[in-house]
């Protein structure tokens, strides 16, 4: 049900821009052309977005948040960039950059387990603290060895992040819905007490949690540096949301105990439409509005983050009556 | 609930019951104006009123003590028990502390009950904390006390306390509406006694004419076993208690953890059912975490199945063979919008998985297996289990258990707040297990059922183990004598 | 008052008391060395004075978010509520509107957000907290929009040299301090709805069988909330020579919960007091000026700032940590 109404809103969503940026759409193979382009056009873009969508979507079920995965992965990707291009880099940087991934997220998961620290301010707390460190590494500075890396321009590319949103999120998403660790994640958000006297290994099982999320900001950097190329001080700032809002969308509670894999890759699919399309019609905007049209960017988020959670409610509340 | 139609007069006390489901709680709801009723009327004094939140209905002088007692735990006793109201200020409209205290102080006087009202709430005793729920609704000039399951929570001597309590009230004319599951206490109180069944009122008579059995015949529809079955053989009591190595599930030697309890021994055999007393606070449950593994204990050692035993956590329990049904199912045990699928299946996630992945049609027919054998009544496995009536839910948390085939099982009042029918099931349960040679440690507050149910009885007092009743001296009286710390005329050993 | 006050709340108050103290000392030996010890205490002295002005919005901000939290409820946004205060700010100084329509309006934006949250929250029976994280993208989006429709020529930021615009938040801070924290403290010793808003904090369930109104209570704390942060970032606002709505106030509203955390309020409502809020934020306050004096380096400073919060609500977390396990498994 979900996904149905998720697929016609991505209908929707592809319509308004395609006329808005004035594609021909009136023929068939017009159609076929412009969904073409832009799948083509899209995915490399969104592979990050829905990388990290996958594991808020983890977070959320057990009743967290994580607030920091933009600091994570600039911080990630600032660190790779500490080292040159060339061929060594495959073996010093890319399994550093795992390496401080996994420290980060087992950062928030050793706040959030193992001081009970409120996930919300735990990883708002993060997303500063790493943020800063990101300063520290970058200065003002911005590197880019990335694009002299052989091979990993490969991974922003179609194919590369096909394989890596096939991998994470078909082979991986397959993995975790007959899991026993997504049984266990989902008691630990639906009563965490409950939880315990079941045997559930509390906090071992939300370590891991936010350890996977680490892991997977740190595909998501590899991914971003790899069509990018850069990497600053101020490198995804804001992605927080706009996965928030995706997964959301997708129908996963914030207060946890329940979570959809697949909605979250249709509400990753749907926000990255809407920047894409906000991005395209930057032309006429310019000519018709008279604020540039990424401040508008943020206040449609905010306003989709509400929508998101109020429909959920909504539908949730009939199911359960 | 199907149309129903009740009066209650001043100074009687009409007791209500019912199994779970029956209507019990939505007539409290829509009498005290949580609820508003679909048809019908209700009248107050002999005129129409209607209630669209509990305000009016607390203005007109209806009060009602809900089983789950909601109170600020942060605030004072005198804070909460005027918080609807208007509060004392002196001048530029600074409020009077020292006027809110002495009026409630007043109040909890007039209503016989000694707690400071500068104390903050949370740290007062639970009994304490009923005791000045009812002293807020006596002070509102409450013409109608409703109380619903009032000694759910309650121990024996406390219990008492408040049914004489209950009695002065009714002598000063007010009417009371006691809803409870203990079919001895509504018999001792009510002048009056209405039985609900499916919604509907099915039967209404003076107090006199009822007796126990009577009762139970009306709630359920139907003439019921007794209550506590017993199919196999009594366990050899008497002074010859020999606990053979072999024959020892559980052994626990002067097992101590500061604050909860202290010194406690005792075993638990094959075949056997020990049940355990006590008052509330008296560690029992504290006892039970302990040694299922949710910490550990300060000084002491335990063994389980023979062995040496020091769990660091419920898995480790789970693994071995003992598991823990806890006290609150809501709380501790469900999940409520999850379906009794999953519920079920988590109990047995281990012999379900293969390479981290749950085999999903092995799932699908051990749960169906689950649900024909242990009897739990849903429209299938994929209801939510906080749909289900209370025995239901106790039902599915006991099989998930059960399952596992454990050896050595600790219920945690396993019986509360459930219909008779249910409790009947589940004591037929408990009687089986113990015939197959399992270990039960039962732990209950309610009298009969522990008394009934068990082949001997411990009792714990303030966290110490401070009798065992078995044979002649395994009796309500006994056990509530010990519990309560009070020696009897030939004080033995370790008897009662 | 301090009877009232729940056991952990009066002690942290002790703590924060000590502590504040200690950091004093601290700074006074930072400053002694390279130079004579009137000096010292003169040097002293000027970072006392020029306490005033830098802590007031954060102090009042902090005030305010102190009485959302304390019903149960929380604002993520108020650094972005800030942002649209000093857009709305720079479109009436930009059409040369006198001080107080610019001032009047940068407070009625902010608290009318903040108000607009709470009645936001309970209209659509979501959590308080979805509304404000989804506010603290949105208003700074919405200040943005604001400030370059609003004020013809923005180039990203708007200078105010004028001397007028600097006077409540530099020269009157003190003053405005002591009567908005005078009467938050009053208010918490005298009346009555600092005490509902702990109440609905700690069982709205209570409440609302008590035949309290809870939808208005809940509200009326974030219009409390709201006047208070409006204050702040009229304060905040005059303090600065330069508007620049992309990046003020970034990352304030993680300063101030963590004041409010660290001054005893539990986060989740039910206990806390004004007194230690005031506390708190000194305390963050002065340990925010003592690394200054003790670290260099202006990259290092974000790192340090978000790692010394993360200890402060790390410390006051596992202290309560212990307690909430066992009260959980009850």
């Amino acid at each position: 049900m979900r996904v149905v109404a998720l697929l016609v809103l991505l209908v929707l969503e592809l319509a308004v821009f395609a006329s808005v940026s004035g594609a021909d759409v009136s023929t068939p193979s017009g159609v076929l052309d412009y969904l073409e382009l832009k799948f083509l056009d899209l995915i490399p873009g969104l592979a990050p977005v829905l990388v990290l969508s996958v594991g808020m979507t983890l977070v959320l079920v057990t009743a967290g948040i994580d607030l920091s995965v933009g600091s994570m992965l600039a911080l990630v990707a600032a660190v790779m960039s500490l080292f040159d291009g060339g061929t060594s880099f495959w073996f010093t940087a890319v399994p550093l950059g795992l390496v401080v991934g996994v420290g980060l997220g087992l950062f928030n998961g050793a706040l959030v387990a193992r001081l009970d620290v409120p996930p919300i301010v735990a990883t708002l707390g993060t997303m500063i603290f790493f943020r800063g460190l990101c300063q520290l590494v970058m200065r003002d500075a911005e590197r880019a060895p990335f694009f002299d890396v052989p091979g990993y321009e490969w991974l922003g590319g179609f194919s590369g992040a096909m394989v890596t949103v096939g991998l994470v999120a078909g082979a991986g998403g397959w993995f975790w819905s007959r899991s026993r660790w997504r049984r266990e994640l989902l008691l630990v958000g639906g009563n965490r007490v409950a939880a315990r006297y079941a045997g559930v290994p509390v906090d071992r099982r939300l370590m891991e949690t936010y350890a996977v999320m680490g892991v997977l900001a740190w595909v998501a950097a590899t991914c971003f540096t790899a069509r990018n190329g850069a990497v600053n001080a101020s490198t995804a700032t804001g992605l927080e949301l706009k996965v928030i809002v995706a997964v959301v969308l997708g129908g996963t509670r914030v207060e946890g105990g329940r979570g959809s894999l697949i909605g979250s890759v249709l509400g990753a699919l749907l926000v990255a439409v809407l920047d894409d399309g906000l991005r395209e019609a930057k032309g006429w905007s310019d000519e018709h509005l008279p604020f540039e049209i990424s401040h508008f960017r943020y206040l449609l988020l905010g306003l989709l983050l509400v929508v998101g959670v109020w429909l959920n409610t909504r539908i949730g509340r009939r199911d359960d009556g | 609930m199907q149309p129903t139609t009740l009066a209650v007069v001043p100074g009687e006390i009409l007791g209500l019951v019912g199994e779970n489901g029956a209507g019990k709680s939505t007539l409290i709801r829509l009498i005290s104006g949580v609820l508003s009723p679909d048809d019908g009327e209700i009248l107050w004094q002999g005129r129409r009123v209607a209630f669209d939140s509990p305000r009016p209905a607390i203005d007109l002088g209806i009060a009602t003590i809900h089983q789950e007692l909601e109170y600020c735990g942060h605030l004072t006793v005198a804070e909460n028990m005027l918080l609807g109201e208007r509060w004392p200020r002196c001048w530029g409209g600074r409020i009077d502390w020292a006027a809110m205290r002495s009026e409630a102080g007043r109040r909890l006087q007039r209503a016989g009950c000694e707690v400071a009202a500068d104390a903050q709430f949370s740290r007062l005793t639970a009994v304490e904390k009923q005791l000045v729920a009812i002293a807020t609704a006596l002070a509102r000039d409450a013409r109608l006390l409703i109380l619903d399951e009032p000694t759910a929570s309650l121990a024996a001597p406390d219990a008492r306390r408040l049914i004489d309590h209950l009695k002065t009230i009714r002598d000063s004319g007010v009417a009371i509406i006691y809803v409870s599951h203990r079919l001895d206490e509504v018999l001792e109180l009510s002048d009056r006694i209405a039985v609900l069944r499916d919604g509907e009122l099915v039967h209404l008579a003076g107090a006199d004419a009822l007796d126990g059995p009577d009762l139970v015949r009306e709630m359920v529809g139907r003439p019921l076993q007794q209550v506590f079955p017993r199919t196999r053989d009594d366990f050899p009591a008497g002074d010859d208690l020999s606990s053979t190595p072999d024959n020892v599930l559980l052994r626990v030697e002067n097992l101590s953890r500061q604050g909860m309890f202290e010194g406690v021994s005792l075993e638990v055999r094959a075949g056997e059912v020990v049940g355990l007393a006590g008052l509330i606070g008296a560690g029992r449950s504290e006892l039970a975490r302990a040694i299922y593994g949710l910490y550990s204990p300060e000084a002491g050692t335990m063994e389980l199945l023979g062995r040496p035993w020091q769990p660091k956590s419920p898995w480790d329990a789970l693994e071995a063979g003992l598991v823990y049904l806890p006290e609150e199912r809501k709380r501790h045990g469900l999940v409520a919008d999850h379906d009794v699928s999953s519920t079920l299946a988590i109990g047995i996630r281990d012999r379900l998985t293969r390479w981290g992945l749950i085999l999903v049609g092995e799932q699908r027919r051990r749960v169906a297996e689950m649900i024909s054998a242990y009897d739990i009544r849903c429209s299938g496995p994929g209801q939510l289990v906080g749909t289900l009536s209370g025995g239901n839910q106790q039902k599915t948390l006991l099989a998930r258990w059960l399952e596992r085939d454990p050896r050595v099982l600790m219920l945690d009042e396993p019986t509360r707040g459930i219909d008779v029918g249910a409790k009947a099931e589940i004591h037929s349960v408990v009687d089986r297990l113990a015939a197959a040679g399992h270990g039960v440690l039962l732990i209950s507050s309610d009298l009969h059922e522990v008394v009934g149910m068990s082949d001997r009885v411990l009792v714990m007092s303030r966290g110490r183990l401070v009798a065992e009743c078995r044979g002649a001296t395994q009796t309500e009286r006994d056990v509530l004598q010990a519990a309560a710390g009070l020696a009897t005329a030939t004080p033995e050993a370790d008897g009662c | 008052m301090l009877s009232r006050m729940t056991a952990p709340v009066r002690r942290r108050i002790v703590w924060l008391l000590a502590g504040n103290v200690g950091l004093l000392l601290v700074i006074f030996a930072c400053l002694v060395p390279g130079d004579t010890v009137p000096g010292a205490v003169s040097r002293l002295g000027t970072v006392l004075v020029d306490t005033p002005r830098n802590i007031a919005p954060e102090m009042l901000a902090a005030i305010g978010l102190t009485a959302i939290i304390w019903t149960g409820a929380i604002d993520l946004s108020i650094g972005s509520v800030m942002a649209v205060g000093g857009a709305v700010f720079a479109m009436g100084y930009s059409h040369g509107a006198p001080p107080v329509v610019c001032f009047g309006g940068c407070l009625l934006a902010a608290g009318g957000l903040v108000a607009g949250n709470g009645l936001l929250a309970r209209w659509l029976e979501i959590p308080a907290l979805i509304v404000t994280l989804a506010g603290l993208a949105a208003y700074r989006g919405l200040a943005l929009v604001l400030v370059n429709v609003g004020v013809p020529g923005f180039d990203g930021n708007l200078t105010v040299p004028e001397e007028i615009f600097r006077v409540p938040g530099r020269d009157w801070a003190g003053w405005f301090l002591l009567v908005a924290v005078g009467g938050a403290l009053w208010c918490e010793s005298f009346g009555r709805l600092p005490r509902l808003w702990l109440a609905h904090g700690s069982s709205p369930a209570a409440c609302r069988l008590q035949g309290l109104d809870l939808p208005r209570l809940a509200i009326s704390a974030f219009l409390f909330g709201g006047f208070y942060l409006g204050l702040g970032g009229v304060l905040y606002v005059s303090n600065q020579q330069t508007i620049d709505p992309a990046r003020m106030a970034l990352g304030f509203e993680l300063s101030v919960i963590a004041a409010v955390v660290l001054g005893g309020t539990n986060i989740f409502g039910g206990e806390g007091s004004f007194l230690g809020t005031l506390l708190g934020v000194l305390f963050l306050y002065l340990a925010r000026q003592t690394l200054i004096y003790a670290f260099d380096d202006p990259h290092a400073r974000q790192a340090v700032e978000g790692a010394l919060i993360l200890g402060v609500i790390g410390f006051d977390c596992v202290l309560h940590r212990t307690e909430h396990r066992m009260e959980e498994l009850k």
